[in-house]
């Protein structure tokens, strides 16, 4: 296990050592399969019960909250779909003063979520979470990526990956659905100076886990940017929610990588890289591509991977192997 | 002549497409037609309602229907939930059904011997015909069969105009479904009688009891209480359902890691041993109030020990 060698701490919740208590309840109305609800399952395990939950408008907002009842059993406070960062300032900055006047225990250790989607983060969120991080203020901003705006019909957004069919970007003769790349919100983040930034996937849910407490034990604002496979969205058969997720890491399109304290990790490796056809051709939303777009996207995979490889300064990443089966089979992982 | 419809689903299912094909197949023969579904913020397998009104006459209102000749119902788990949508089915009307229950059954869930009653297994001649769970085109076709329009050739035209793809497998699923459909007529029949209800208007967003709550109880600034979500029962949205083979099983735990619905439970059970000696073991279990049956849980499990089995 020479990962947990190298990030002593990663695997310390692996052994049947996830809380059993729930905090993020059934009875929600996310599409089924929906990954929102694994992330925000383990999410909460971690964070336990002293967390303060700030939630923009988006799919895990509508779904989890219908008056007159709610999932979350934490504060949850509902915001503007543009004002995650600045709402959590607020609260962050008003429990200080709470604790300094005695009316809190000083001691007592609250966490502060913000939860938002990819549209209310790198979109129309982006200058409240800017401002929330230049500020300082001690709040984890978790964003959950499903790479469009889904809860309104699957529009683009500023995370949509190139080549995906959106109803705002659909694919037509000319164009092959969306033709920009994903915003690099990590190092945009990172690169306000923060303590710490990562990447995550659900279905690794050890690695996830593990940045959540890393992001709770930070001294200062922490981001997470977490893929979320979306059925509708991405137009998957409903039980290969984790496989799609699986094969992200698998072919290096999604790399899990921290930034802490400026210092850049890769803690999922991955020796051998599956071409990136494996995770394309599991969803409808990259059905129309043809195979030069998809040695397109190739391309601009192998790119992002040498560099995450050069900034480790060994190879992490492996090189692409097609003899790779493209589903794992049972029980080989 | 004016046929009022109602057709409720799951999110998914195609509720919104099939009454846009009966739209465009009933035009094409010659009718008006008005199809307007009823959105709302529906999720994936949360139901959804759509209504269609056919008249000889051109439609100038475009009222929601509240009590329908016709109800299209795509989940027989729906009868509970939404059973005024079928109080609110005029007498004499049809309730055509997507179930796969024999016809004896599936009138039984229904309730009522002054509607006739259309009973179709949608989802079989789906999964036949598209590999799919859409059952839209079956009932479509069973529509067809028993107002007697649109004729198939027309939706057909229809498939080809709204969909353009797909549509030799939609077609088969459409003509398999108008052959087979079962018609249980309604027993007895006084026209004059009214529906024992109407249709509500709000959009059903989670199957479960309802509370209206009034004004007077609304917290301050919409306050609710924390993890107060339990009586919302998401196990309706379910098509097919997982059963564990405990044998298989080598609690691993990865299902239960990996269900977004919070729904796989770990249950002490007492077992014997062989010697007679009694003692508790945990097993893996499933909530089935709230499973929605995505079939995460069997794909992930390393053993294939979870299988998933059809429900409705
Ligand atoms: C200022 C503003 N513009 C538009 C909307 C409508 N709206 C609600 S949710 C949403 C999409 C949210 O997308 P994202 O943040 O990616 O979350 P997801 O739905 O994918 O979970 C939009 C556009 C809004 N609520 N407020
Ligand atoms: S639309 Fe996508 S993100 Fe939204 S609830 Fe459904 S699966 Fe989840
Ligand atoms: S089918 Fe889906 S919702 Fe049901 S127990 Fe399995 S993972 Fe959970």
């Amino acid at each position: 296990m020479k990962v947990a060698e190298e990030y002593p701490g990663l695997y310390e919740y692996a052994n049947f050592e996830l809380p059993q208590e729930e905090l993020f309840l059934p009875g929600h109305g996310l599409c089924a399969s929906c990954t929102i609800g694994v992330i925000a399952r383990h999410m909460l395990k971690v964070l336990g019960p002293d967390t303060i939950v700030v939630n923009p408008t988006g799919c895990a907002e509508v779904s989890t909250v219908v008056y007159p009842r709610t999932n979350w059993a934490v504060p949850w406070i509902h915001v503007a779909f543009g004002n995650g960062g600045s709402v959590a300032s607020g609260i962050e900055a008003a429990i200080k003063v709470l604790k300094r006047r005695g009316v809190i225990d000083p001691n007592r250790k609250i966490n502060i979520v913000v939860f938002a989607g990819d549209g209310g983060t790198a979109d129309i969120g982006f200058q409240a979470l800017s401002g929330m991080l230049e500020r300082g203020h001690k709040v984890i901003y978790v964003m959950y990526d499903n790479e469009g705006y889904m809860n309104t019909g699957i529009q683009r957004s500023g995370t949509t990956p190139f080549g995906a069919s959106t109803t705002t970007a659909p694919a037509g003769k000319k164009v092959p659905g969306n033709v920009t790349h994903k915003k690099p919100m990590v190092a945009i983040a990172a690169a306000h100076g923060i303590p710490y930034a990562a990447t995550a996937n659900p279905a690794y849910v050890h690695d996830m886990v593990y940045k959540f407490k890393k992001a709770a034990e930070a001294d200062g604002p922490a981001f997470l940017h977490i893929l979320q496979s979306c059925t509708p969205g991405w137009r998957f058969e409903p039980k290969y929610a984790i496989r799609v997720l699986e094969l992200a890491t698998e072919t290096g399109y999604w790399v899990n990588y921290e930034i802490d304290h400026g210092e850049f990790r890769v803690t999922v490796p991955v020796p051998k890289r599956k071409p990136v056809k494996c995770f394309l051709q599991l969803q409808g939303r990259f059905r129309h591509l043809k195979p030069e777009e998809i040695d397109t996207i190739q391309a601009l995979i192998d790119k992002d991977v040498a560099e995450i490889n050069r900034i480790v300064g060994r190879e992490v990443i492996g090189p692409v192997d097609p003899g790779l089966e493209c589903l794992t089979p049972r029980g080989a992982r | 002549m004016r046929i009022e419809t109602v057709w409720v689903g799951r999110g998914g299912q195609g509720i919104v497409t099939a009454t846009y094909i009966i739209a465009n197949a009933s035009i094409i023969d010659g009718f008006h037609a008005i199809a307007n579904p009823e959105f709302g913020a529906e999720r994936r397998g949360a139901p959804v309602k759509a209504f269609l009104t056919i008249s000889k006459e051109p439609i100038e209102d475009q009222e929601p229907v509240k009590t329908p000749h016709v109800a299209v119902v795509f989940d027989d788990k729906l009868l509970g939930a939404m059973q005024f949508v079928i109080d609110a089915v005029k007498p004499g009307g049809y309730v055509i059904l997507n179930t796969g229950k024999s016809p004896q059954d599936a009138a039984a869930l229904v309730g009522r011997d002054d509607v006739n009653i259309v009973v179709i297994d949608a989802i079989a001649i789906a999964r036949k015909h598209l590999k799919l769970d859409v059952p839209n085109g079956p009932l479509a076709g069973a529509f067809s069969k028993v107002m007697g329009f649109p004729s198939l050739q027309s939706i057909r035209e229809a498939f080809e105009t709204q969909l353009g793809k797909a549509v030799e497998e939609n077609f088969a699923a459409v003509k398999e479904a108008y052959e087979v459909a079962a018609v249980i007529p309604a027993k007895k029949v006084d026209a004059s009688a009214k529906p024992k209800g109407i249709i509500s208007t709000t959009s059903a967003f989670l199957t479960g009891p309802y509370e209206v709550v009034g004004w007077r109880e609304v917290n301050k600034a919409g306050a609710v209480f924390p993890g107060s979500s339990f009586p919302y029962a998401t196990g309706g949205w379910r098509i097919d359902k997982p059963v564990i083979d405990h044998s298989k099983c080598i609690m691993c735990r990865k299902c239960w890691l990996y269900c977004p619905d919070d729904a796989i439970i770990e249950a002490w059970v007492e077992r014997e041993g062989p010697r007679g000696r009694k003692f508790r073991m945990k097993m893996i279990d499933f909530d089935y109030q709230y499973c929605k049956g995505c079939g995460v849980c069997a794909e992930v499990c390393p053993t294939g020990a979870i299988q998933m089995v059809r429900e409705i």
